[in-house]
């Protein structure tokens, strides 16, 4: 059974964002399979974060609809929709700074609904082990597990994206959305991220997948949508995205 | 119809008037909360603090204490003193902290100012033996002016005037000029008008000595209308003042004032129908009102929630 | 050991009574919000005091009841008016609700007692009790504050949307919050009024959001043990340093200043942060640097425990 015969667990349909005078997202369509790896790029401005914080509840669209496993979650606010479990990261990773990267990630477990029907055995305390377990073991996959008692805002930026990443897995999403997780950081870095969703792609994740750097795009994504001025103008294999004429003038046009 | 006239001179214009007081306090308090982002409650504290001092120079030796522009320069440098106080000791060294979060930021301002309000209340309060302090009447006597059946108070005229000069002049400077430009680059992001050049320190220590002037010129003018002054008049206006930047809309100066002059008319109005109990009341029942339909105040911006 | 801390008996209960308002206070601010209405909810339970008690001749316990239930529904309908606000916009509008409270009583004359108040209802708790009914409050918010949900407050107090992005109604968490805050809130309010033995609405103005508010900022926002710092702090220092005339209000202010600059965290957060800091120095130096891949759960645990 190939990919293609599999439902889109996430479904975007013409969506439409209006601020005031201006579209920031104009009739946009989008659809993920589980166990895929969707990429979504395009110039600065094109409208790539917009269609994350309308699928993540933050912006509501003034037009379209989004779908989760046929279920329309377009109007439900941030937080009905990350007890869906479709989770994400940010742009500029967030915490409360003030607390440990542990506790941090351990935050995320408790309205995870994977993790409700799941439910681990044994007294409340006993649950909280398994809670911190997870919390541990998902930094120990970002190969961040010495810097769990660290106070989140002493971490390096490459740090706190990893830290943020393990955040967005450790409740076992169905949706993982992330924005830009590969900025600003170096290739060793960029390649554990790769190898990290992978493994999440493997779990029967879908991933959307916003980043700048295209060669790291091409090398995770198995579909990818080019956004230009709000638009989607292609969607198909990375190589042949990069090949298009579209796509070569939204990049160099601007 | 009967009811017309009485309505304008007994409701209107002296509302309009009132409004004129509220309109330089509230504007002090906008230009704090929206330029500087404190919530300055130690503005209510300066507006005592100054015309109780200016009223200690009126009755001294020193020079100029017999004449009224002197005593109310007196009372605005006063204000102007406080203002670069809270500037120095809490605004600027919270501002450079780089440890604190936004949030933390906007809270520690505010009990900031707290704690600059109890300071400066607690020296008016020692300075006035927690009396009701007179207007010398030999500096500055408010008489009254009538009109047929209007009657108008010098000192509310005075108010009036100089608000209208006041907002007119900061309108013209704020939109035409480069350091009104550099202000509201100030106003809109610090971080990113410190980018660009504006010099944050210098504009900020501005900001908070003019909005401490203003504090200190209402506190003058509302002694001289009320001949007599109370250090609990503070707090009074502050939560009025507070109501008029909220429904105004932060940092807009033509919203401060329409606002400040239409609450002026609105408690002359439930005051001269339902009695002056409830007058504190018009404040509050405007604003929720206000805020239930626009969260964002009447001119102010809306909020967009987006990460 | 009374004398030793050079407080009268007066004083003493008066931090009691502080220290619950300062809890109603704290359960307001710690999720974020500048909901600064506590003052009406402590007007409201006195009132009640005063008008069930004082005026119908209910028991005390009966009486306060009452007043927490009047607070708590006020808090509902309250929270249906400011819940789309933030920030100063929510700060302004919910000191809208003090100074109702405060307009009701001055102007209610028949029911209130007007400007003057109501008088002679006095019921005293003995210290004992007062001492007890703080324990339980303190140790009701240490057992909140172990929770995840805690966490997740937290996490709404420094960033709401984020609070979201994991899964908290932040709206509903804010009038939960709001509740608690008006329950207490009443229930100190009621216990003031017996103390003193009178109500009047100069008791609950402005200036009360004002102290509780530092009591709790100083004490430390979100920490358990904060609103008893706090109200010990503020009641304590006045007292010891009242022959020191206009340099003790600039003094206080002055260390109020210091906090707010270098503890975001109030005394509560700093303390904790200095213990988790050699915590985590103890640790190093016992495994070496850093505790690597795989490092054993426990000790991290334990640390994380402390850290929280």
């Amino acid at each position: 059974m190939s990919l293609d015969d599999v439902e889109p667990v996430l479904q975007v349909h013409d969506a439409e964002v209006r601020f005031g005078g201006v579209r920031a997202l104009g009739g946009v369509s989008l659809s993920v399979r589980p166990g895929e790896v969707c990429g979504l790029v395009g110039p600065n401005g094109s409208g790539k974060s917009t269609l994350i914080n309308v699928i993540s509840g933050f912006v509501a669209p003034t037009a379209g609809r989004v779908e989760l496993a046929g279920r329309d979650i377009t109007d439900l606010p941030p937080e009905a929709i990350a007890r869906m479990d479709i989770r994400r990261t940010f742009q500029r990773p967030r915490f409360n700074e003030m607390t440990t990267s542990l506790e941090n990630i351990v935050a995320a477990i408790k309205y995870s609904s994977a993790w409700k029907t799941d439910r681990p055995e044994g007294s409340f305390f006993q649950r909280r082990r398994a809670e911190e377990k997870a919390a541990m073991e998902a930094l120990d996959l970002v190969g961040a597990a010495e810097f769990c008692a660290w106070r989140a805002s002493a971490l390096s930026h490459g740090s706190r994206r990893k830290v943020e990443f393990a955040r967005a897995v450790v409740g076992r999403p169905r949706v993982l959305l992330l924005d830009e997780p590969t900025s600003g950081v170096s290739q060793a870095h960029a390649d554990l991220m790769r190898d990290q969703i992978f493994q999440q792609r493997d779990l029967g994740v879908a991933v959307v997948l916003v980043d700048h750097d295209l060669n790291f795009v091409e090398g995770t994504c198995s579909r990818v949508v080019v956004m230009d001025a709000g638009r989607a103008i292609f969607e198909g294999a990375p190589e042949e995205a990069f090949a298009d004429p579209r796509v070569v003038e939204a990049y160099v046009g601007v | 119809m009967r009811g017309a006239p009485l309505f304008i001179f007994e409701v209107a214009v002296p509302g309009v008037l009132a409004g004129g007081l509220y309109a330089i306090f509230a504007l002090g308090l906008s230009l704090s909360v929206g330029v500087l982002r404190v919530i300055n409650i130690a503005h209510a504290a300066m507006l005592t603090l100054a015309p109780v001092l200016a009223i200690e120079y009126a009755g001294s030796s020193y020079p100029g204490s017999s004449s009224i522009f002197v005593v109310i320069l007196v009372g605005v440098l006063v204000g102007v003193a406080c203002g670069l106080l809270q500037e120095l000791v809490m605004i600027r060294p919270i501002r450079r902290a780089e440890r604190l979060s936004a949030r933390q930021a906007e809270r520690a301002t505010l009990i900031g100012s707290v704690a600059i309000w109890f300071v400066l209340n607690s020296i008016t309060i020692v300075r006035t033996h927690a009396q009701v302090v007179p207007f010398p009447r030999d500096v500055f006597a408010s008489s009254t002016y009538r009109w047929g059946d209007l009657y108008v108070s010098r000192a509310q005229l005075i108010t009036f005037g100089t608000a209208i000069v006041l907002f007119g002049a900061l309108a013209v400077v704020i939109a035409k000029t480069q350091v009104g430009r550099q202000v509201r680059a100030l106003a809109n992001d610090h971080e990113a008008a410190g980018l660009i050049g504006v010099n944050v320190d210098a504009y900020s220590a501005g900001c908070s000595a003019l909005a401490g002037a203003l504090a200190g010129l209402a506190g003058m003018l509302l002694a001289m209308t009320l001949s007599a002054f109370d250090y609990a008049n503070g707090t009074d206006l502050l939560a009025k003042g507070f109501v008029i930047v909220v429904v105004g809309g932060l940092g807009s100066i033509g919203g401060t004032f329409v606002v400040a002059l239409g609450l002026g008319v609105a408690e002359a109005f439930l005051g001269f129908y339902f009695g002056t109990q409830w007058q504190t009341m018009a404040a509050f029942g405007i604003l929720v009102l206000v805020l239930m339909a626009r969260p964002g105040g009447l001119l102010g911006v809306q909020k967009v929630r987006a990460v | 050991m009374l004398d030793v801390l050079r407080l009268s008996d007066v004083a003493i209960d008066i931090m009691l009574i502080n220290c619950v308002l300062a809890y109603a206070a704290s359960a307001a601010l710690s999720g974020g919000a500048f909901n600064v209405a506590y003052p009406g909810f402590m007007g409201v339970g006195a009132y009640s005091a005063g008008i069930l008690s004082g005026d119908h001749g209910w028991h005390p316990i009966m009486a306060t009841l009452a007043g927490i239930a009047v607070a708590l529904l006020a808090a509902l309908l309250l929270q249906v008016l400011l819940r789309r606000l933030d920030g100063v916009y929510l700060a302004v509008a919910s000191v809208g609700f003090v100074v109702l409270i405060g307009a009701l009583g001055r102007n209610l004359t028949s029911i209130t007692g007007g400007a003057i108040g109501l008088h002679g209802f006095r019921a005293q708790l003995s210290r004992e009790e007062l001492v007890l009914l703080v324990a339980v409050i303190a140790f009701g918010f240490f057992v909140f504050g172990r929770s995840r949900l805690a966490s997740l407050v937290a996490i709404r107090r420094e960033d709401p949307e984020l609070a979201s992005a994991l899964g908290l109604k932040v709206d509903r968490m804010g009038t939960i919050l709001v509740m608690v805050s008006a329950g207490l809130g009443a229930l100190g309010g009621s216990v003031r009024a017996y103390w003193l033995g009178g109500v009047s609405p100069g008791d609950y103005v402005f200036t009360l959001v004002l102290t509780l508010m530092a009591m709790v900022v100083v004490g430390g926002v979100g920490h358990w043990s904060g609103p008893l710092i706090g109200a010990a702090i503020f009641t304590a220092l006045p007292e010891w340093t009242r022959d020191l005339g206009t340099w003790r209000d600039i003094g206080i202010g002055a260390i109020v200043l210091v906090i707010v600059r270098f503890a975001p965290g109030g005394i509560a957060g700093t303390f904790q942060a200095l213990w988790a800091r050699r915590r985590m120095r103890t640790m190093a130096r016992a495994e070496g640097r850093g505790g690597g891949v795989g490092a054993p759960l426990k000790p991290l645990a334990a640390a994380t425990q402390e850290a929280s």
